[in-house]
């Protein structure tokens, strides 16, 4: 898995044109993108479309709100649309096995099998970057994790210098224990969608610490990350 | 169902459909369509038709219901309608 | 009565005459007679009588001396676009004087002209005829039926073949001229007003009856580098402005950034390649759309990792074609308007960037137009079907938001012609059951290219061999119309009234369609 595109999860036309820009996975996302009274219409428009639209070959991911923040509903509501996976943010020892007990209740009050919906992780704090072999060995459902330095710099309480010097470690960390554990790293994504270089470069960096993709924030990014990971 | 307020849904923009719905006294389910001539002249019937049957099973029996169209698809239309409802209750 | 692709169109069409039904894209190429014009002659300057002089003091002035009276034709050009004064003021001019029944024929409308609608209701104007039109108040008139006799759609390369054959006689043409001296020498590159070449009036130029010239720039002669020579020119008028510059230069000519449009033409551009189309000596025309931009700029990589050289670009042309000139991915240009600053300036100063009249551009009977010369064409459609019949004149709800331009000349003489375009706009399918007009016939329309799937015109076995092994996303246009639909829906048919608003000539002169008016 080279690309997940994350698409405004309340956009009809974001979500009509998602799977053309070539990304291996959508992630249709009900968190950043979506304001806090908009949340209960966006379930509802993922649950009708992920049932409406023919997706082939790619994967379809919904990002969920943490769920201390109503990451629940979310999966019970959108999770009709029977997505493939759960991207769930803030992801920790305590979140996770909510998240997990969240999907297991979707899969069986709408008939899907057991453990069929996979969980990815964001890999955003301080605590699960540094315990990630434990949480990853935690939950069967994990199929790959995200990294987001945005927040995880916020979390360690230091101002982004913009040198990737900054996440080496954390980057690493995260890129080696998904090895371990046989599943895909993602990168972090490049929201300067001005700054080609730097993303492209971004990129490079995170291929060549042992990440296997990274998550795009727009279309025009999924090319030069397919080429770049492949 | 019984609704007690106004419930909104959708949005003007591009793709979606704006769906407004409220208490009505008169019996059945009034539906008020707008949006581009274009659309409506060879979807219009069967978007009133789209939001007639996801009303009614949501249970709505006396509403109004205005629709303001700007090329949504079903599944837009459907979880619009669907979104305003829940909050009208 | 119904022609060769099913479509029905009357034998007589009251306000317009016999029809003559569309045989197919090639049917009409014998010899054709053109017809003879009258033209009065102008005496050497120093035994001018008063009142002979060719610079008049208004267009009052201009319309009296040409005798223009009731059921008259008159002509205008469009490279002035959406800034174009010319038009309206002459049609003030004639209607403050009382004259009616005046057929318009402009090679271009724009929503500029929004005070012909008056002089519409009004029957000044009772017959119009376009290459162009853009959406708006005169494309909103005529599709409600307000002009007595039905508009006439022709081509670029139509209508100079009508002109030059007699079938649509001018008897005054108005040259909006940028640049020009008192005996009537004009260019379009020059001036506050400079537009570009005047490609598309020079037919008109040659066989209307009388010729005026209205201008905003009188030069001392001669005016130079002259475009159209006085020779052909009646009268020059001048007046304070003949066009706003900034509705002249159009907004559309940058690449496209939207990835969607991008991801089309590098498949646009796969698709050439891998045909064999981007070879030494190409010619290539795209439009000045931001996606068909794309398939320029597309090209333009291709031929530089191939170190190819092209013949020619042709067309509209934009500053990228004009940059592909400079950087010698062309050895020429040949030029019908001109959509930005950039490419005016170089139709004025480059001697490899040559204008080229409408009739050189399109016409189909005569020695053969530049269009037989050309490779690789881009187009656009508002509608195909699964027959590749493309419309570019009515929307499906039967409105009218365009017209051929270029369009069935480009894409029956390029020997690819390709439209790009997203599968869905909005809610609406490109793909249709059938089109709602017919511009371009399937016959000369060789693939489809589209943001959700490719097709290929079965016609064109050579291309299907070609691409046989393509990693492209090709299926049958049944197959693609099915994804299209199963989106959008089936639309519910249209209802039409028996009315007929407008006659859509093929560029050979036969009619192709009708337009009906919508319910």
């Amino acid at each position: 898995m080279k690309s997940i595109l994350l698409i405004n999860g309340n956009d009809p036309k974001a979500l009509l044109n998602s799977t053309l820009y070539g990304a291996d996975a959508v992630a249709y996302d009900l968190h950043e993108a979506v304001s806090a009274n908009d949340k209960d219409a966006a379930r509802l428009l993922l649950q009708e479309a992920l049932a409406f639209f023919d997706f082939g070959d790619s994967g379809v991911f919904v990002r969920v709100n943490p769920m201390s923040e109503g990451g629940d509903k979310d999966i019970a509501v959108a999770g009709k649309g029977k997505p493939q996976a759960f991207i769930l943010p803030c992801a920790d020892a305590q979140s996770l096995p909510q998240a997990d007990a969240a999907v297991s209740a979707l899969e069986a009050a709408n008939g899907f099998a057991a453990g069929s919906i996979k969980l990815i992780p964001t890999v955003e704090s301080v605590a699960a970057v540094e315990n990630i072999g434990a949480l990853l060995a935690s939950c069967p459902r994990i199929m790959a994790v995200i990294f987001n330095a945005e927040n995880f710099l916020k979390d360690l309480g230091v101002a982004e210098t913009g040198d990737a010097s900054q996440i080496l470690y954390a980057r690493s960390k995260v890129a080696l224990a998904c090895r371990a554990a046989g599943i895909p790293a993602i990168d972090r994504p490049w929201k300067d969608l001005k700054n080609r270089d730097g993303f492209e470069a971004d990129a490079r960096n995170g291929k060549a610490l042992g990440f296997s993709g990274k998550l795009a924030v727009s279309g025009g990014q999924v090319p030069s990350i397919n080429e770049i990971f492949a | 169902m019984k609704l007690n307020k106004t419930g909104e849904a959708g949005a003007a923009e591009s793709g979606d459909i704006l769906v407004t719905v409220a208490p009505s006294e008169e019996p059945g389910i009034q539906i008020e369509l707008s949006g581009k001539s274009v659309i409506l002249k060879q979807f219009g019937r069967q978007i009133r038709e789209l939001i007639q049957k996801t009303a009614e099973e949501n249970g709505l029996e006396n509403a109004r219901i205005c629709a303001k169209d700007n090329g949504a698809l079903d599944c837009t239309i459907k979880a619009r309608v669907r979104a305003a409802i829940q909050r009208a209750v | 009565m119904k022609n060769i692709l099913g479509r029905d169109i009357p034998d007589y069409i009251e306000g317009y005459g016999q029809v003559r039904p569309f045989k197919g894209a090639y049917a009409s190429i014998d010899p054709r007679t053109r017809t003879t014009i009258t033209r009065r002659s102008v005496r050497p300057g120093n035994k001018l009588e008063p009142g002979e002089a060719k610079l008049l003091a208004s267009i009052e002035e201009a319309v009296e001396k040409t005798g223009l009276r009731d059921g008259m034709t008159v002509s205008f050009h469009h490279h002035l676009r959406n800034g174009d004064y010319v038009t309206n003021m002459v049609m003030k001019v004639i209607a403050e004087k009382g004259i009616k029944d005046i057929h318009v024929a402009a090679t271009g409308i724009f929503a500029c002209h929004e005070p012909l609608v008056e002089y519409i209701k009004s029957g000044v104007i009772t017959g119009m005829s376009v290459n162009y039109i853009s959406p708006g108040p005169v494309a909103k008139a005529i599709t409600k039926g307000l002009l007595p006799k039905p508009a006439v759609f022709r081509s670029h390369g139509g209508r100079p073949r009508a002109v030059e054959a007699g079938d649509l006689h001018v008897d005054v043409a108005f040259i909006a001229a940028p640049c020009c001296d008192n005996y009537g020498n004009i260019n379009g590159t020059h001036g506050k007003s400079a537009c570009g070449v005047l490609s598309y009036i020079y037919p008109d130029a040659q066989y209307a009856d009388h010729v005026v010239a209205v201008t905003d720039n009188l030069v001392p002669y001669p005016a130079c580098p002259i475009e159209i020579t006085q020779d052909f020119v009646d009268y020059v008028v001048t007046v304070d402005s003949i066009g706003d510059p900034n509705g002249i230069v159009s907004g559309t000519t940058k690449v496209t950034s939207d990835p969607i449009g991008l991801k089309i033409a590098a498949a646009a551009a796969e698709l050439i390649d891998e045909t064999g189309y981007i070879k030494e000596g190409m010619s290539c025309q795209t439009g000045a759309g931001g996606t068909s931009l794309a398939v320029a700029a597309e090209i333009k990589k291709r031929m530089q990792a191939k170190g190819v050289v092209g013949s020619f670009g042709a067309g509209g042309i934009t500053a990228y074609f004009v940059e592909m000139l400079n950087e010698g991915l062309f050895r020429a240009l040949f030029d019908v308007q001109d959509f930005d600053l950039v490419s005016v300036a170089s139709a004025g100063s480059n001697p490899k960037h040559m204008a080229m009249s409408g009739s050189l551009y399109g016409n189909p009977h005569n020695c053969g137009p530049v269009v037989n010369n050309l490779d690789i064409m881009i187009l656009g459609a508002t509608e195909i079907d699964t027959d590749f019949n493309v419309n570019v004149i009515t929307g499906s709800d039967g409105t009218i938001m365009g017209a051929s331009g270029g369009h069935n000349d480009t894409a029956a003489g390029s020997k690819i012609s390709i439209v790009v375009t997203n599968l869905l706009k909005g809610r609406l399918c490109v793909l249709r059951d059938k089109v709602t007009t017919v511009t371009s016939p399937g016959e000369t329309i060789d693939a489809l290219v589209t943001d959700r799937g490719i097709a290929i015109n079965p016609r064109r076995t050579d291309l299907l061999e070609k691409l046989k092994d393509s990693r492209l996303p090709i299926m049958d246009i049944s197959k693609l119309k099915e994804i299209g639909d199963k989106l959008a829906g089936k639309p519910d048919s249209i209802e039409f009234t028996d009315k007929i608003v407008g006659v859509v000539e093929y560029r050979d002169g036969t009619v192709i369609d009708v337009v009906r008016q919508p319910k």
